[in-house]
């Protein structure tokens, strides 16, 4: 008796999505060549894979806005960082001041 | 820390998944955007494959979180409230002829679909993005492609292609 193998329809899906190795791939197609519901549900889900690449693939390529360019997102990030020391460092150095004048007032009294 | 660098070759693919989940150039750089800021500022997103799937994954949780605080379900072109269905089309790329077949998807089988058949994702790096199993991840598929719900037998994750005789 010949061998044949089990194709399920998690293999149509891994088969499509190209998830599956030469030998499984053999075995798939050898499965579709017998079974035309099969072939066509696989063809379909190949048309609508290729369609949304074709549709979305472009925008990989457009040209980065300003917003999204990396160095200009880390620059800014680092300068709003710095705007947090200084301010952190500011409010510490008046308090300070503070207790200090006060302080000096109170020695004074 | 990731390198800048790394960060920034990834950035067009990362822009390109959020047009897909959101339909819109507008809100998709938002959402890059986000998720970008969020990725700099991080630590231990790691080096290679493994900060391509944070990203993703930063971006998808991000969306996620976006689509669940929408304050009127018609919002954005129609985008239902809460982690349920997206019906947003591609608005700066319309399909009138209705061929859109991300248009009557779940949000969750967007993200499936994009990311195995636009992204170029692995099952394994796809499910480990979505944080699901990869069955889960297969039955998505199959909705996203307008299958009915298989049963979960038929999803075996990886007893697939047994010799029988």
């Amino acid at each position: 008796m010949t061998a044949q193998r089990l194709v399920m329809e998690a293999d149509l899906h891994a088969y499509v999505d190209g998830e599956l190795s030469g030998r499984d791939v053999s075995a798939v197609r050898a499965h579709l060549a017998q079974d035309e519901a099969a072939a066509a549900r696989a063809a379909r889900w190949a048309e609508q894979r290729d369609a949304m690449r074709a549709r979305l693939a472009p925008v990989a390529d457009e040209a980065l806005p300003l917003r999204l360019r990396i160095a200009r997102m880390k620059a800014a990030s680092d300068r709003e960082d710095r705007g947090k020391f200084l301010f952190a460092f500011g409010f510490v150095a008046g308090f300070g001041l503070g207790v200090a004048i006060v302080g000096a007032l109170l020695l004074r009294l | 820390m990731a390198r800048r660098s790394d960060i920034a070759a990834l950035t067009p693919c990362l822009r390109r998944y959020a047009r897909g989940l959101t339909g819109s150039t507008e809100i998709g750089d938002d959402l890059t955007q986000d998720a970008l800021l969020s990725a700099i500022r991080s630590r231990g997103l790691g080096r290679g494959a493994a900060l391509k799937r944070r990203l993703y994954a930063i971006l998808t949780d991000f969306n996620r979180m976006r689509v669940s605080a929408l304050p009127d379900p018609d919002l954005y072109g129609g985008e239902a409230r809460g982690v349920v269905r997206l019906f947003a089309p591609l608005a700066e790329q319309p399909a009138r002829d209705g061929s859109d077949p991300l248009a009557a998807m779940t949000l969750v089988e967007r993200e499936a679909i994009l990311l195995v058949a636009v992204e170029g994702c692995s099952y394994e790096d796809a499910a480990d993005i979505l944080g699901v199993t990869r069955t889960a991840l297969i039955a998505r598929l199959a909705r996203a492609r307008g299958e009915p719900q298989p049963e979960a037998g038929r999803l075996a994750a990886r007893s697939h292609l047994r010799v029988v005789s």
